[in-house]
C-alpha cells in the first residue's frame, strides 16, 4: 500500500500551489492514482488510464486546476467509472473528493459510496453513508421519489443484516410510504421474522399479492409458517418456491447507471447471458454478444451464445453460421456440434444430426445431456441396440436418470431383453411411481415376460397408470399376454392407428411401439 | 477480489473484540472460566517438531484446471489400536495430460503420494505428552492413484481395524486395515469403485444392521478435454465453478456383512437429485433413532435426506429450512457441521460458504426444522470476505460451550497478491469464534495467536485430541502449503471428560449415538460423537465433554442407535470408555 498521507500533503500542496482558479482544497482530499489494469481489456484500461491521468495531471500540477464543482464532478465520473470495474479503493477516493469539493452537490455521491461499502461488506459505513444522503434528499425541495426509496430500502436491508431490528423495520416503513413495492414488504416481513413470525406473514402475503410468482417470497413464507407449526401451509409454498420464477426489483437508475458504464468482454458476456438465459430478451443478447465478439473474436463461446440467441429468435441460417463460427475456432466444441445437429434434426437430415451427435459425445463424453440427445436420436431412427451403450455409460454415472431408465426399459424391451428390462423397470417405478411411460412399458413387459416372470396382476395394476389411447394399445399387450387374442383384436379396433391388429390377428405377440411415438 | 483493499480496515474494525458491542451480561459458564488469554496461548503449531512433514501438491500447471483448486482433506483414526490418533494425509497430483512434474508452477519435493503418519505418543510421568510421528507410508502398502480428495474411516468388516475410504478425481480406493500395520486394496472386490469425482464420504449404519453402509459425496463432471477458459467478472481469467460442470449424482452403497457392498443409489432415491456435493455428516435430525444425512452443495441446493427406514430416503432441506439462506438463495456450501451450540439439546448447522456470502448458521427448532440464525449468532458479518472449507463446533477451551473454527481459502484470486507476483494467489487467515453461552459468537481471530496467524490457503480440517491430554486439537492442509498441526493450550486448564463408545461385540469405536452429561447443578451438555462433517476430513471419533471448572462427578446417558438408553457413572478429567450393555437401563 502507498503512503497515504504523503500523497495527501502533496495533492493539497500541489493543488494550492498551482491553481490558477485558486481554492483552498478540502481537508481530506485524497490523490488517485493509477490503478494496476493487467487484467482488463484494452479498451477498460484505455478508458480508466484516461479518466485516472486527467486526474493525475490536475493533482500533479501538469495541468490548470478546474473549478471546484468541476473538479468535484470529474472526480465523481472516474469515480462511477471505477465503481463499474470494481476498482473500489480508488472510486472510494473519488466519490469522497468529489464530496468534500462540492457539497452542495453530495446526495448521488454518498448514496454510490454506501453501495460500494455494502458491496465489502463495511455495513457501518454504508449506514453512515445512507444516513447523509437522507439528510441531504431532506433538505430538497423535490428529492428523487425513486432515490429516497432506494436509500431507505437499503437502510432497511443493511439493518437486518446487522440484526438491528428495530431500525430495520423503521426504514423499510419509511420506504414503504413512498411507493408500495413488494420487495419492501418482504423485507419488513423478513424483520419480523425473528420476533413476531404472524406478522411477517402478512407481510409477506402483502408481497405476493403484487407479486405472486416471487419465489423468495414464497420461501420466507414456507419459513414463517414452518416456525408457526403450520406445515399443511409452508408445503404449499415450498411447492410454491419451486414453480416461482420471478426475482423482487427494486429500480435503481443511479447503480444501472454504473454497472452500464462497464464494456469488458466479461461484463458484456455476463448482461449478454443474463438477458438470452435470465431474462429471454434475445435482441439485447444479440446485441451484446455481438459487441463483445469485436473486443474477443476468438472466444468461442461469445459465437456459440450468439448462435443460441439467434436460433431462439427463430433465424435459423444466422444461427448456423455462428455455431459453424465456433467450431471454426474449437472443432471440438460440442454444444456447437450439439446445436448443428438439433437443426439438422429440425431439418429432418438424421444422418448429418448423428455423425455431429456422435462426434459431440466423443468430445464430451459424460455430458448426460448430449448423450440422452443421441440416444433420443439412435431411437427415432429405430436403433435401439445402438442406444444401449450409451444408455449403460450414462446410469453407470447418474443410476436414477429419469430419461435414462425410461430408454434404457425402451431399448431392451425392443431388442427382446425382457428379463433385463424387467430390473431396470423396477429401480425406476420405485423412483418414479406416477410415470406413465414407465407403466406403459410395464404393461408390455409383465405380459410378456417368460413364463417364469410373467406377472399378469402387475400388468393390470400398471395398466391402471395408463390413459386415453395409450391404455388401449397396453390392454392390447395384456390381453395377448394373457392369450385373448380374440378381445386384443377387439380392443386394438378401438384406435385410430392400429399397431398390432395384424399380429393380434395372427396370435403373435405385438409389437412395442414408442411411448413418444405413440 | 475486489475485497482486499477493505479487507485490512474491515478487519480491524470486525474482529477486534473491543469494538465490537458489549455482549449481554454473562453468569453463566462462559465466564467463569475467567479466561483472559494472550494471543499466543491458545494453541501451538507443533508440525516441525512432531515430525508431521506434508505439504501438498496441487499439480497446477497454469491452465487453472478445477481440481487443483479444492485441496484436500486430513484424517485422524487410530490404525494400530494403540489408543492414539494417527494421521493420513491426502496428496493431489500433476494435472494436465502430456505435463511432466518439469511443468508444475510448485514442482513436488518429491513424489507426490498419500501420507500415514504414526503416532507414537509418549506420556512422562508428570503427564507431559509428546507427539511424534513416524512416517509409515512406504510400510503401509498404500499406494493412492488417483488425485486425492477426502476420506472416510470405520471397521467395514468387523475385523477390528479401521479400514480407509479414499475419494479422488478418478476412482475411489477402499484400502482395508491388515491389523498389521499394512493395508489391500479391495475397491474391486468389495464393490466400492466410484467412477465420479468423488469428494466428502461418511460411513452409516442407514439399516442399524451394526454394519456401517457408505455415503459418497460427488462433485461434478470434470475432464481434460471438456475444461474451458473461465473469466471473472472484470475480464481476468480465473477458476470455473461449479457451474461449470454437470452435476454428479451422490452413491450409497449399502454393507452386505460379507466384505461387499451394493450400490442402492438409485433405488435409494440418493442418486436422484444430483448437485455438486461437497461435504456430508450423518445425524439423527429428527429425532427417530434413524441416521439422516446432510450435504452440502456447492452452489446448489443443500440437501437433507431423512431415512424412511426401508432403505430410502427423501430429501426435506428445503421444507426443514437448511437447503438455502433467509432469502431462499442456494449457497455455495464447502465444509459442514452440527452440534448442540445453545444447550438445548438439538444439533445446529454450520456450513463454509464464498467470500461473497456469509457462513450460515441453521438453529434447530427442536424437531429436525431449522432457521437462518447466522445474524442472531453474529456469525454472518465476520465471514464475508473470506471462503470457508474445514469447520467444526468445537469446545476449544472446554467451558461447556462448542467453539467454531474456520478453514479458510480463497477460490478466485486476491487482486492484490497477484499484482505483487504470486502465482496462487488465494490465501486467507482461518478464523476461531468463541461461544458466548449459547447466545452469540465473538471472533477470536486476532488473538487466537498461531492458529489463526498464517495466511495461506487451507481446505481440509481435522478435529481430536491428539496428544491425549483431554482437549481438542487441530489438523488442517494446506493447498499446495504444508500440513500443519495445532496442539490445544488451554482447554486442558478446565475439568473434562472423554467418552468413547464401544459396542459389546466390536473393537472399533461406535459413533452418532447422542450422549447427555448431567451435571450436579441440573445443566445438560448434548453431544455426538462422530467422524464426519468438515470439508473431505475425519475426525476423531471420541468426544470430549468441557466441564469448565465443575470438578463433580458426571452420569452419561448414551441413546444407543438401537434405541436402548443407558447411564453411566464417570469421574473427570480422564477418557471412560461406555460400553453397551454395561450401562444401567434408563427411560
Amino acid at each position: 500500500m502507498r503512503s497515504a498521507s504523503r500523497l495527501i500533503l502533496l495533492l493539497s500542496g500541489v493543488l494550492a500551489g498551482c491553481s490558477s482558479s485558486s481554492y483552498e482544497i478540502p481537508d481530506g482530499v485524497r490523490p488517485v492514482s493509477q490503478p494496476a489494469l493487467n487484467n482488463l481489456d484494452s479498451e477498460a484500461r484505455e478508458k480508466i488510464n484516461a479518466a485516472c491521468a486527467a486526474l493525475i495531471r490536475i493533482q500533479d500540477g501538469q495541468q490548470d486546476l478546474p473549478a471546484r464543482e468541476q473538479l468535484a464532478t470529474q472526480y465523481a465520473q472516474a469515480g462511477q467509472l471505477l465503481h463499474a470495474y470494481e476498482i473500489l479503493d480508488e472510486a472510494a477516493i473519488c466519490y469522497n473528493n468529489a464530496i468534500l469539493l462540492d457539497p452542495q452537490n453530495t446526495l448521488q455521491w454518498h448514496y454510490l459510496l454506501a453501495q460500494l461499502h455494502r458491496s465489502t461488506n463495511n455495513k457501518t459505513a454504508a449506514v453512515e453513508h445512507l444516513q447523509k444522503a437522507l439528510r441531504i434528499a431532506s433538505l430538497r425541495d423535490k428529492p428523487s421519489l425513486e432515490l429516497l426509496q432506494a436509500i431507505h430500502y437499503y437502510l432497511g436491508d443493511t439493518y437486518l443484516s446487522l440484526n438491528q431490528l428495530e431500525e430495520s423495520q423503521r426504514a423499510f416503513e419509511k420506504a414503504l410510504e413512498l411507493k408500495d413495492n413488494p420487495i419492501i414488504h418482504w423485507g419488513l416481513g423478513k424483520t419480523a421474522m425473528v420476533t413476531d413470525p404472524s406478522s411477517a406473514i402478512e407481510h409477506f402475503h402483502s408481497a405476493l399479492q403484487m407479486s405472486p410468482n416471487a419465489s423468495s417470497v414464497h420461501y420466507s413464507l414456507m419459513m414463517a409458517y414452518n416456525k408457526v407449526g403450520n406445515r399443511r401451509q409452508a408445503k404449499i409454498h415450498e411447492d410454491a418456491f419451486h414453480r416461482g420464477s420471478l426475482d423482487l426489483y427494486l429500480p435503481d437508475s443511479l447503480m444501472e447507471s454504473v454497472e452500464a458504464l462497464k464494456e469488458t468482454v466479461a461484463a458484456l458476456r455476463a448482461r449478454g447471458d443474463t438477458a438470452l438465459f435470465t431474462r429471454g430478451d434475445y435482441p439485447t443478447a444479440i446485441q451484446l454478444y455481438t459487441a463483445a465478439i469485436k473486443r474477443a473474436p476468438e472466444d468461442p463461446s461469445l459465437h456459440l451464445n450468439l448462435g443460441l440467441a439467434r436460433l431462439r429468435m427463430g433465424q435459423v441460417p444466422a444461427a448456423k453460421a455462428h455455431f459453424n463460427d465456433t467450431l471454426a475456432i474449437n472443432p471440438n466444441n460440442s454444444r456447437a456440434l450439439t446445436n448443428l445437429a438439433l437443426i439438422a434434426l429440425a431439418q429432418e437430415d438424421r444422418t448429418t444430426a448423428s455423425s455431429l451427435l456422435k462426434r459431440a459425445v466423443e468430445v464430451e463424453p459424460n455430458n448426460h445431456e448430449i448423450r440422452q440427445t443421441f440416444v433420443t436420436l439412435l431411437i427415432q431412427s429405430e436403433k435401439p441396440a445402438e442406444a444401449l451403450p450409451h444408455l449403460h455409460h450414462i446410469l453407470e454415472r447418474s443410476p436414477a436418470n429419469q430419461q435414462a431408465l425410461t430408454g434404457m426399459t425402451y431399448c431392451l424391451l425392443a431388442t427382446g431383453e425382457i428379463g433385463k428390462a424387467l430390473q431396470y423397470l423396477n429401480t425406476a417405478l420405485t423412483l418414479f411411481p406416477e410415470n406413465r411411460a414407465l407403466a406403459y412399458y410395464g404393461v408390455y413387459a409383465c405380459s410378456w415376460a417368460d413364463p417364469q416372470t410373467q406377472d399378469l396382476t402387475r400388468a393390470e395394476e400398471l395398466l391402471e397408470k395408463t390413459d386415453a389411447s395409450i391404455k388401449i394399445v397396453a390392454e392390447g399387450f395384456l390381453l395377448a399376454g394373457q392369450g385373448k387374442f380374440e378381445e386384443a383384436v377387439a380392443s386394438e379396433q378401438r384406435l385410430e392407428t392400429r399397431h398390432n391388429l395384424a399380429q393380434y390377428e395372427k396370435s403373435m405377440p405385438p409389437q412395442l411401439i414408442h411411448y413418444d411415438a405413440l | 477480489m475486489r475485497l482486499f483493499f477493505y479487507l485490512l480496515p474491515l478487519l480491524t474494525f470486525l474482529v477486534c473484540p473491543g469494538c465490537r458491542e458489549k455482549q449481554a451480561p454473562i453468569t453463566d459458564r462462559s465466564e467463569s472460566t475467567g479466561n483472559s488469554l494472550q494471543s499466543q496461548d491458545l494453541f501451538r503449531d507443533v508440525t516441525q517438531e512432531s515430525g508431521l512433514d506434508f505439504t501438498h501438491y496441487n499439480g497446477m500447471t497454469g491452465e487453472l484446471y478445477l481440481p487443483e483448486l479444492m485441496g484436500s482433506g486430513t484424517v485422524l483414526f487410530d490404525y494400530d489400536n494403540d489408543g492414539d490418533l494417527d494421521v493420513y494425509l491426502i496428496q493431489g497430483r500433476l494435472m494436465g495430460e502430456s505435463t511432466t512434474l518439469e511443468d508444475s508452477i510448485y514442482p513436488p519435493k518429491a513424489t507426490p503420494r498419500d501420507q500415514l503418519f504414526r503416532n507414537d505418543l509418549e506420556i512422562d510421568s508428570n503427564g507431559q505428552s509428546k507427539v511424534t510421528f513416524v512416517d509409515v507410508t512406504d510400510a503401509c502398502g498404500i499406494e493412492a492413484t488417483g488425485y486425492g480428495m477426502g476420506a472416510a474411516v470405520t471397521d467395514f468388516n468387523h475385523d477390528g481395524w479401521l479400514d480407509l475410504y479414499v475419494t479422488n478425481w478418478g476412482k475411489n480406493q477402499l484400502w482395508k486395515n491388515n491389523g498389521d500395520g499394512t493395508f489391500s486394496d479391495v475397491t474391486t472386490v468389495a464393490g466400492v469403485e466410484s467412477p465420479q469425482w468423488g469428494t466428502s464420504a461418511a460411513f452409516v449404519d442407514i439399516n442399524r444392521d451394526g454394519w456401517d453402509d457408505l455415503f459418497i459425496t460427488n462433485y461434478i463432471t470434470f475432464g481434460y478435454d471438456t475444461h474451458r477458459p473461465c473469466y471473472l467478472p472484470n475480464g481476468a481469467l480465473g477458476y470455473c465453478g461449479p457451474k461449470s460442470g454437470v452435476p454428479e449424482p451422490d452413491r450409497l452403497l449399502l454393507n452386505k456383512q460379507d466384505g461387499t457392498f451394493e450400490d442402492i443409489s438409485a433405488v435409494s432415491g440418493i442418486a436422484s437429485k444430483p448437485e455438486a456435493g461437497l461435504g456430508v455428516l450423518v445425524r439423527d435430525f429428527n429425532n427417530d433413532s434413524w441416521p439422516d444425512i446432510y450435504v452440502a452443495n456447492d452452489a446448489g441446493h443443500n440437501q437433507l435426506w431423512i431415512n424412511q427406514q426401508d432403505h430410502t430416503f427423501i430429501d426435506e432441506a428445503l421444507i426443514r429450512g437448511c437447503a438455502c439462506n433467509r432469502d431462499g438463495l442456494a449457497e455455495g456450501s464447502m465444509g459442514v457441521d452440527a452440534a448442540d451450540i445453545d444447550g438445548d439439546g438439538d444439533e445446529d448447522l454450520v456450513m463454509g460458504h464464498w467470500a461473497e456470502e456469509t457462513n450460515t448458521v441453521y438453529r434447530n427448532l427442536g424437531d429436525g426444522y431449522f432457521e437462518d440464525a447466522t445474524d442472531q449468532f453474529r456469525l454472518g458479518d465476520p465471514s464475508v470476505g473470506f471462503t470457508a472449507f474445514g469447520t467444526a463446533w468445537f469446545d476449544y477451551d472446554n467451558d461447556g460451550w462448542l467453539d467454531l473454527f474456520m478453514a479458510n481459502g480463497a477460490t478466485n484470486f486476491v487482486e492484490a497478491r497477484q499484482r505483487l507476483g504470486d502465482k496462487y494467489p488465494l490465501q486467507e487467515r482461518n478464523q476461531l469464534f468463541r461461544n458466548l453461552s449459547g447466545r452469540s459468537f465473538e471472533d477470536l481471530t486476532e488473538v487466537a495467536g498461531v492458529l489463526t496467524e498464517p495466511v495461506e490457503v487451507t481446505r481440509g480440517a481435522s478435529f481430536g485430541d491428539i496428544d491425549n491430554d483431554g482437549d481438542t486439537d487441530i489438523l488442517i492442509s494446506n493447498n499446495s502449503g504444508p500440513a500443519r498441526l495445532y496442539l490445544n493450550n488451554v482447554g486442558q486448564n478446565q475439568h473434562w471428560v472423554g467418552v468413547t463408545l464401544k459396542s459389546a461385540s466390536l473393537k472399533s469405536p461406535v459413533v452418532q449415538c447422542r450422549v447427555e452429561l448431567q451435571i450436579h447443578d441440573g445443566q445438560n451438555i448434548v453431544r455426538t460423537p462422530r467422524t464426519d462433517g468438515s470439508y473431505l476430513s475425519v475426525n476423531d471419533p471420541r468426544v470430549i465433554f468441557g466441564l469448565g471448572e465443575d470438578s463433580s462427578q458426571v452420569t452419561l446417558t448414551v441413546r444407543w442407535s438401537d434405541g436402548t438408553i443407558e447411564s453411566y457413572r464417570s469421574a473427570i478429567d480422564q477418557y471412560i470408555t461406555l460400553v453397551q450393555g454395561e450401562g444401567e437401563q434408563a427411560e
